[in-house]
């Protein structure tokens, strides 16, 4: 496998916090990589950087062995990242059908819906993505009125109208009633094999992330602690002193 | 004031012919308070230049007529030339106040309508300007109404661009992404919009209602170099009453302002319309924060 999302010494710092302290990670194409830590260990301050919404002051990210950390957070969308929040942001004043259509409409053709010509790519993919996360039957229901678990699963399924390359999911599982959580990751599994999707997890729940993730990596107070594959991350005693508080 | 009053009530068809003719200059407000929600619901700026390109549009449009153009092709004229404007704007000025605390866009569209009134009084001078339609007037009740077809055919642009702007925004690709931008800047972005040219796309596209809805205003009513500020009052009071993104709000708040002003000039003298106006600013913002008041009140 080659590498497809490539962190070298990555800093951030906001005042005298350092949220990322020199963070370097590796993530395979292909491959399904979780990160885990106590809350405030600068989870999402990483997807942040990587997906452009803030600057770092220092280091390196790569996607296909380009430097992106100075792109616009657009323009790495369009070069094939993709990321879903912890609380789910979708236009909740447009139904799940506009929601999907919107997130497509950066591939399609410019005033296609104008001229009643909707692109019918786009359809089809919605509701073959809308079925493929159980939404099928809610496409006309306004988002902002979907449960909070059926919010998240819509940006899932907003995340892969536009076939990224690699989804950074944050918390996917959070909020999410525990009977859908088998089939959320069922669904994550599905799409990493058929579609060749690259994932990057941060997940709090940890038999989840344990099942899920081929490779774990463990930050605490914006530091890289451990990494490795799961049972080595699991009985890693930093990592166990960095979850239990043990000194 | 009293002696006006009387004359009202004993003449009906003058109530009449005033209500129709605040109607239809309501359109005019309505159309650049459109543009001044949009601005302000998608990019969080208040455009206090907003009078000065509708000034602006209105000049553009009777300099087209000097040269022999028709005013309905001075409009278009107009709104491109305010498009462009308004991209130039944003790229130097806008940029850099989107997220940012609202009194900063306050204070440099204040500038900005400051040089932009300078401008006009130095390039077109101080005194009124119409462009003269030549269209006449219907007659109705024994000529106790008249009606400028001008003024109809303004009115009816007005509707014709509001529906078409709503139309945009709801169906076009563009439309659909300042909307998205609007609703979640962030989600937006993550997923591929481009949201700085969304918001390009929006000041631009409100510029260019403005330079339509001046242009409007010259073929009807007169325009001022200095004219812009009330238009700015009238357009942020229109969406302070209706409320961001409530278009049939915008609608109803600028018919009722162009009839309330029609009525003031009349019962107050139109020395003091404009004063009116800027008066019944500080009434709605008074009553505005008193029930927003209330509101907390009751949520404690």
């Amino acid at each position: 496998m080659t590498s497809l999302l490539e962190l070298t010494d990555v800093t951030k710092t906001y005042g005298g916090v350092v949220a990322n302290d020199a963070i370097s990670l590796n993530v395979q194409q292909g491959s399904i990589v979780g990160l885990i830590g106590p809350n405030g260990s600068g989870k999402t301050t990483l997807f942040n950087a990587i997906t452009g919404t803030i600057p770092i002051d220092s280091g390196s990210i790569r996607f296909k062995g380009q430097e992106i950390s100075h792109c616009l957070t657009g323009d790495i969308a369009r070069s094939g990242i993709i990321r879903t929040f912890q609380q789910p942001r979708i236009y909740k004043a447009m139904s799940a059908r506009d929601n999907m259509l919107l997130s497509a409409s950066v591939r399609t053709e410019p005033f296609a819906h104008l001229f009643g010509r909707s692109n019918r790519e786009a359809h089809d993919r919605m509701g073959e993505l809308l079925d493929f996360v159980g939404l099928a039957d809610k496409q006309d229901e306004l988002a902002g009125d979907l449960s909070f678990g059926q919010q998240k699963l819509l940006e899932l399924a907003m995340a892969l109208i536009n076939d990224p390359e690699m989804l950074l999911l944050d918390e996917p599982t959070a909020g999410i009633n525990p009977g859908l959580v088998g089939g959320l990751i069922d669904r994550l599994k599905t799409a990493n094999k058929m579609r060749g999707l690259t994932l990057l997890v941060i997940e709090h729940n940890m038999p989840v992330i344990m099942d899920l993730a081929e490779h774990i990596y463990c930050l605490a107070h914006g530091r890289l602690l451990a990494h490795g594959a799961p049972d080595n991350v699991r009985q890693d005693a930093r990592v166990l002193d960095a979850y239990l508080g043990a000194a | 004031m009293i002696a006006n009053l009387q004359i009202l009530l004993d003449a009906p068809a003058l109530s009449l012919q005033l209500l129709i003719d605040g109607i239809l200059i309501g359109a005019v407000f309505a159309l650049a308070a459109y543009g001044l929600a949009l601005v302000w619901g998608v990019t969080n700026v208040i455009n206090v230049a907003q009078g000065e390109f509708v000034m602006l549009g209105g000049f553009i449009t009777v300099l087209c007529a000097d040269y022999g153009l028709s005013p309905l092709i001075g409009m278009p004229i107009a709104a491109a030339s305010l498009y462009v404007l308004g991209w130039v704007l944003f790229q130097l000025v806008i940029v850099h106040l989107v997220g940012r605390d609202m009194f900063n866009s306050v204070l440099a569209t204040f500038g900005i309508a400051i040089v932009l009134q300078q401008l006009m009084a130095h390039v077109f001078g101080g005194a009124d300007r119409i462009v003269e339609s030549g269209l006449g007037s219907w007659f109705f009740l024994d000529g106790l109404i008249g009606i400028a077809k001008v003024k109809v055919l303004v009115f009816v642009a007005c509707i014709a661009l509001g529906i078409a702007l709503a139309i945009f925004l709801a169906r076009s690709r563009q439309g659909q992404a300042i909307r998205a931008t609007a609703q979640e800047p962030r989600a937006a972005s993550v997923l591929g919009i481009e949201t700085r040219r969304v918001y390009a796309l929006t000041f631009a596209l409100n510029a260019a209602i403005c330079g339509a809805a001046g242009a409007l205003a010259a073929m009807a009513y007169t325009i001022h170099a200095y004219g812009g500020l009330a238009y700015t009052i009238r357009s942020f009071m229109i969406v302070v009453m209706a409320g961001i993104g409530n278009l049939a709000g915008i609608i109803w708040a600028a018919l009722s302002l162009g009839v309330a002003e029609n009525f003031a000039g009349f019962i107050l003298g139109v020395q003091y319309q404009i004063a009116f106006v800027f008066g019944l600013l500080v009434v709605v913002l008074v009553l505005r924060n008193w029930r927003l008041k209330r509101k907390r009140l009751y949520l404690r």
